[in-house]
């Protein structure tokens, strides 16, 4: 997936970025809370990038994942892609 | 717009939850959901398209703080869209019909707050 960053100014309705930085004024608290264990999520055909750490059972996703994968319709979440795909078939 | 009783589906809104958390700062229900009722708002961007949940706010079903809202969320990609000022409106309208006059939950994130202001 093309990772697109785009401004506030550029943010309007009608493009829906498939990947959103943390907003500018949630910046400056993010940085003191824990480091995120979801580095970015997948939800449909979007790829989002969290603001805050996550509390999925580190037993599931482990310490740290790069991309989880949520289902869009059910909100099932997967840290493995074929799991998520076999899920959305 | 969609009801949903957390004790019936404990599975999905504990997921909503979870993920809900990836963009709250002060949410600290993920499991215990059997005490909330979820409104989930799902968009359908054109006819043909399925629609897809965008965003939810969660109430207690019984809450001893007179408060008329827990969670409320529009998910990132859909924001900035009047979505939240909606959500809002229908919750206030919900706990209007209920008789309860109350606020938010207290430790509201900062997104939450602009949004009230924005109502009033």
């Amino acid at each position: 997936m093309q990772k697109q960053i785009l401004t506030r100014d550029e943010m309007s309705p009608t493009t829906i970025p498939s990947v959103l930085r943390t907003p500018e004024r949630d910046r400056k608290r993010t940085h003191r809370h824990a480091e995120h264990n979801v580095l970015s999520v997948v939800l449909g055909n979007l790829l989002i990038e969290p603001w805050y750490p996550s509390f999925y059972p580190q037993d599931l996703i482990g310490n740290k994942v790069e991309r989880l994968y949520v289902c869009k319709c059910c909100f099932k979440y997967s840290k493995e892609l074929m799991p998520y795909v076999a899920h959305m078939v | 717009m969609y009801e949903i009783d957390g004790g019936e589906h404990k599975l999905y809104t504990q997921n909503l939850s979870l993920f809900a958390k990836l963009f709250l700062d002060t949410k600290s229900v993920f499991y215990d959901v059997a005490t909330f009722r979820f409104y989930v708002m799902a968009l359908k961007e054109s006819p043909t398209s399925p629609a897809q949940v965008v965003g939810f706010f969660s109430k207690e079903k019984m809450s001893w703080d007179n408060n008329n809202l827990a969670c409320i969320l529009v998910f990132p990609p859909w924001q900035r869209r009047g979505l939240g000022q909606i959500l809002m409106g229908i919750s206030y309208e919900l706990s209007r019909r209920e008789g309860q006059l109350g606020g938010p939950e207290k430790r509201e994130s900062f997104a939450c707050l602009h949004v009230v202001s924005r109502c009033y």
